[in-house]
């Protein structure tokens, strides 16, 4: 399999991107997933970058030079601007296509390495992130430690060469097929909670690790109790400073907000509301609305990843994304529900078993990455 | 004027607008001052008797506009001015007020006659035509779309008054056999829509909402009840913090039509701004209790541009239905282009 062409622009100098020819890369990836899609290699699916785990698609992808994109080259990255992961990745969400995988390490862990990670860590894990050779769970939430992060109580205790690790951590996705996982624990007890905490990278098959499925109401397993029990984590997987765990994740967090998959996890669906509006012109104010309402939203997205290539975090304007776009997401679950001229069937293969499996994913996508509860208290802070 | 960035128009307009805010709705000096800046022909090149500068200007001062809820017609006088360049008619750029018409084409009757246009009927709300010195009024004449120009005051027109909520004129004119020449008229583009003024009412709505947003924030900052301010409230707090995600959004709206002001696209813009006011207004008084209501207070000077805005141009009903009706018509091929565009 050979590279996209479009990276035959000239190298940049230092702390420039390269030039892409962003027209040209929407086109490869378009029509390398319409042949995908065509040969059955996968079928469309709602909340596709959380429930489409499947390996073999995501090295294709790397294949193509299509992951890490925005990393150095010595990374195994192109260096090219956030505006082309942008395109890359919407492209591949209204596609439905299966992105799990990689997912987790392409969008958090390998910015969250590059940002803070040590330059042996970078080299040992960003390039095999690229290549899609590793996967990554997130470990972070725990059961008395949800929408509160800070009040977890997993320990690390540093011991002769390391850290020694026990707790448990809950709804880690795909933790059963991830290779590695970040994990935040508590390092010591300070005066002021949000201090203390540490980010590490592990092996999932180290001793001490133990994955336990939990199946969520529509049947699938993607979420899992976690538990390490004398878990030996070598000193060099620390990520970042010990101690700085919380502004490290905090920053994590605003990345992980405000990218397209806030607005297109049941874009497949809204398609099909598009079908199926021909010759229903009782349809058709409602699916003007929601067609307006996305135009707006992908704006919203394409803007913060503008910001991002400036150097900024808009941590206000992430959550505000968050909020507005999920909401959508939401509604457009709804109404498929109400107008399409079918019941949702989870035994179905076709359209009746998308509406069922959108159905059900549904809740998560106000929950996932800041509950909007929490996000509006973001928001209720002065601007900056 | 030249090109000027938008930065600088939005501080100038809150300057020039900001002590506008409760004048009663009429032209004279604040009018003036407006033209003698140029902004009714901004973005009109300044080769065709404009005062230069681009569409991200022009939309800088009608978000100005809607910020500080000032009595002026300017948006109208704005997409007036663009189809006038368009024609080649520079000579009208000079007159104090020209503004647009689109009356329904089952309400007028247009006949051609030995080099005139001959009209009769009528064109309801019409904004702002008993201060206009010149009206465009869009027909459909001898197979095309066209404007025709007509004077005013003017004695085959007949004016009654009327306002939107926000006081507004909105006037019908009754046109009794009026007659034109023919070479007064020009063709206009084949855009089913008033697609430049919808554009300038989106942003100034977006700026409206931006003045909503900020009044109700400091209002319960400064308001104390239950001992401490109404935003130490958790419910107030997060009722303001979700008019800011939609102030967020709606800006959004209205820089993706800008991108490429196309009628689609500027009408996807109308229709979603109309959900991020309608819900900011109610939001913003629900916030405000009594007060809020009061002529004396603000609120009511920006929120009652929020209820009628998105009912002018084209109504919330057919805009919807008609993108809706495109978007079945290209069906799940063409809605991800169309998304992006």
């Amino acid at each position: 399999m050979t590279a996209a062409s479009p990276m035959s622009a000239p190298p940049a100098l230092p702390g420039e991107r390269a030039a892409v020819d962003l027209g040209q890369l929407r086109r490869e990836v378009q029509d390398f997933l319409t042949d995908a899609r065509a040969s059955g290699v996968f079928a469309p699916a709602v909340d596709c970058w959380l429930r489409g785990f499947d390996l073999g698609f995501s090295r294709e992808l790397a294949a193509r030079g299509w992951l890490g994109v925005t990393w150095p080259q010595r990374y195994g990255g192109r260096n090219w601007p956030n505006a082309a992961r942008f395109v890359i990745t919407e492209e591949l969400l209204r596609f439905g296509a299966p992105i799990t995988a990689h997912w987790m390490g392409d969008r958090q862990i390998g910015p969250s390495l590059l940002r803070h990670g040590s330059d042996q860590l970078k080299e040992e894990f960003l390039p095999r992130i690229a290549a899609s050779e590793v996967t990554f769970c997130i470990c972070m939430s725990e059961p008395d430690a949800g929408s509160d992060l800070a009040s977890l109580t997993t320990r690390a205790d540093q011991v002769p060469g390391g850290w020694l690790v026990n707790g448990a951590k809950v709804w880690t996705s795909h933790a059963q097929h991830a290779s590695h996982g970040y994990l935040l624990a508590r390092t010591s007890r300070e005066d002021r909670r949000h201090q203390g905490l540490t980010e590490f990278i592990i092996d999932m098959d180290w001793p001490g690790v133990t994955v336990t499925p939990i199946a969520d109401m529509s049947g699938a397993r993607h979420f899992n109790e976690v538990t390490f029990l004398d878990l030996f984590i070598p000193g060099g997987r620390v990520l970042g400073t010990a101690g700085a765990g919380w502004r490290q994740v905090t920053e994590q967090l605003s990345f992980e907000r405000g990218g397209p998959e806030r607005v297109l996890t049941a874009y497949p669906l809204l398609e099909h509301l598009a079908a199926a509006a021909e010759g229903r012109p009782d349809l058709h104010a409602e699916l003007g609305t929601a067609f307006a309402r996305l135009r707006t939203l992908r704006r919203m997205a394409l803007a913060l990843t503008d910001a991002l290539d400036r150097g900024e975090a808009p941590v206000q304007q992430a959550a505000a994304l968050k909020i507005v776009g999920t909401e959508f997401e939401q509604h457009v679950v709804d109404l498929a529900a109400r107008v399409l001229d079918i019941e949702a069937d989870p035994s179905d293969g076709g359209v009746a078993g998308l509406l069922a499996s959108a159905i059900t994913a549904s809740p998560g996508f106000t929950i996932r990455g800041g509950a909007t509860a929490v996000l509006l208290s973001i928001l209720a802070k002065e601007p900056a | 004027m030249t090109t000027e960035n938008a930065g600088m128009l939005r501080s100038l307009s809150d300057e020039v607008l900001g002590p506008l805010a409760t004048t009663i709705a009429g032209l004279g000096k604040p009018w003036d001052t407006v033209r003698e800046l140029g902004w009714p022909a901004a973005g009109i090149p300044e080769a065709l008797g404009g005062g230069g500068g681009d569409i991200g200007d022009v939309l800088a001062l009608a978000e100005g506009l809607g910020r500080n809820a000032a009595s002026l017609p300017l948006l109208e006088a704005q997409s007036a001015c663009a189809a006038v360049a368009a024609g080649g008619r520079g000579d009208l750029l000079g007159v104090p007020l020209v503004v647009e018409t689109w009356p329904r084409w089952s309400a007028l009757r247009v006949t051609s006659d030995n080099g005139y246009l001959r009209i009769s009927g009528t064109a309801r709300r019409t904004p702002w035509a008993r201060h206009a010195s010149a009206v465009l009024i869009r027909v459909a004449a001898t197979g095309a779309h066209r404007w025709i120009a007509c004077d005013l005051p003017n004695e085959a027109v007949s004016i009654t008054p009327g306002t939107n909520l926000a006081g507004e004129p909105r006037d019908d004119l009754r046109f009794d056999d009026l007659v034109i020449p023919a070479a007064s008229s020009w063709e206009s583009p084949d855009e089913p829509l008033a697609t430049l003024g919808i554009l300038l009412r989106c942003a100034a709505l977006a700026g409206a909402i931006d003045a909503t947003v900020a009044l109700t924030s400091r209002y319960v900052r400064e308001r104390e009840q239950f001992g401490r301010p109404l935003q130490a409230l958790q419910s107030v707090a997060q009722a303001v913090a979700m008019m800011r995600a939609q102030l967020s959004a709606a800006r959004a709206a209205v820089d993706a039509a800008a991108q490429s002001p196309v009628s689609g696209n500027v009408l996807a813009a109308h229709v979603d701004l109309a959900g991020y006011a309608g819900r900011v207004a109610r939001t913003a008084h629900d916030l405000h209790g009594a007060m809020g209501v009061t002529e004396e207070y603000g609120l009511h000077r920006l929120t009652k541009r929020l209820w009628a805005w998105p009912e002018e141009g084209i109504r919330q009903l057919d805009a919807r239905t008609e993108l809706g009706r495109r978007t079945a018509a290209g069906g799940a091929a063409e809605l991800w282009d169309s998304v992006i565009a």
